[in-house]
């Protein structure tokens, strides 16, 4: 399972598991991230994200085609939920392989600023009772600009 | 008739989506943004804004691409993944 756009919960332990049961030990590096939903334990609060039918899988892997070549990766992983996510569930994992670890760092790095800024994908945070829209930072144009895509 | 679909913010100002008949001055996709905002003063407002997302046919697009035989039009606020 290369890109998974999912509403479903995850073990992002065993997706990591899996990813390097699948490539090592033909590779030197393996660099892998988990996004989570922060906030108080045992609230209400929690994320729902929104997701075009189509398109957010369309372009995600165009990202990761991207990242691909651009860092000579052995293997990219990415999976993305869409739908309600509670406190400290997984939102966003990302796994990259390379034979040295740097290509391995940057993909990852790429990956999850494409992944927050260009990718469609809409977050809304439900917080003691209140929901609001959160649109990127410009701190997060800015990460994504060093990528010069 | 073209289905144009909302997303995130916007969808919360216009519902998720509608259908609307593309007349001959509607030639692109800033001629149809236009055409809805005039329906719509905080949805106008919302297009004014920098970085929405729009699609023609789930493929990424701009105000001045061609609408014309367009199926699905998508038009989102800024996105916002991760």
């Amino acid at each position: 399972m290369t890109i998974s756009v999912t509403q479903h919960l995850f073990d992002p332990a065993v997706e990591l598991g899996n990813f390097n049961k699948a490539l090592l030990p033909s590779v030197g590096a393996v660099v892998s991230f988990v996004g989570h939903v922060r906030g108080q334990k045992n609230s209400d609060d929690c994320l729902i994200l929104e997701h075009h039918p189509v398109m957010t899988h369309k372009v995600i892997d165009g990202f990761r085609q991207q990242a691909m070549s651009r860092w000579t990766l052995a293997d990219a992983m990415i999976i993305h939920r869409y739908g309600v996510m509670m406190v400290g569930e997984p939102i966003v994992f990302v796994a990259t392989a390379a034979t040295h670890r740097r290509a391995a760092f940057e993909a990852a790095d790429f990956l999850m600023d494409v992944l927050k800024t260009q990718t469609p994908l809409w977050k809304k945070e439900k917080n003691g009772g209140q929901e609001r829209w959160i649109e990127p930072t410009q701190q997060d144009y800015a990460d994504v600009q060093k990528w010069k895509l | 008739m073209v289905e144009v679909c909302f997303f995130g913010r916007l969808a919360d100002i216009a519902g998720k989506h509608q259908h609307v008949e593309i007349t001959s001055d509607i030639q692109t996709l800033e001629d149809l943004l236009q055409l809805l905002g005039a329906q719509n003063q905080v949805l106008k407002e919302a297009f004014d804004q920098p970085g929405n997302f729009l699609a023609i046919d789930d493929v990424m697009a701009s105000k001045n691409d061609k609408i014309i035989n367009a199926r699905m039009i998508s038009i989102g606020a800024p996105v916002s993944g991760g």
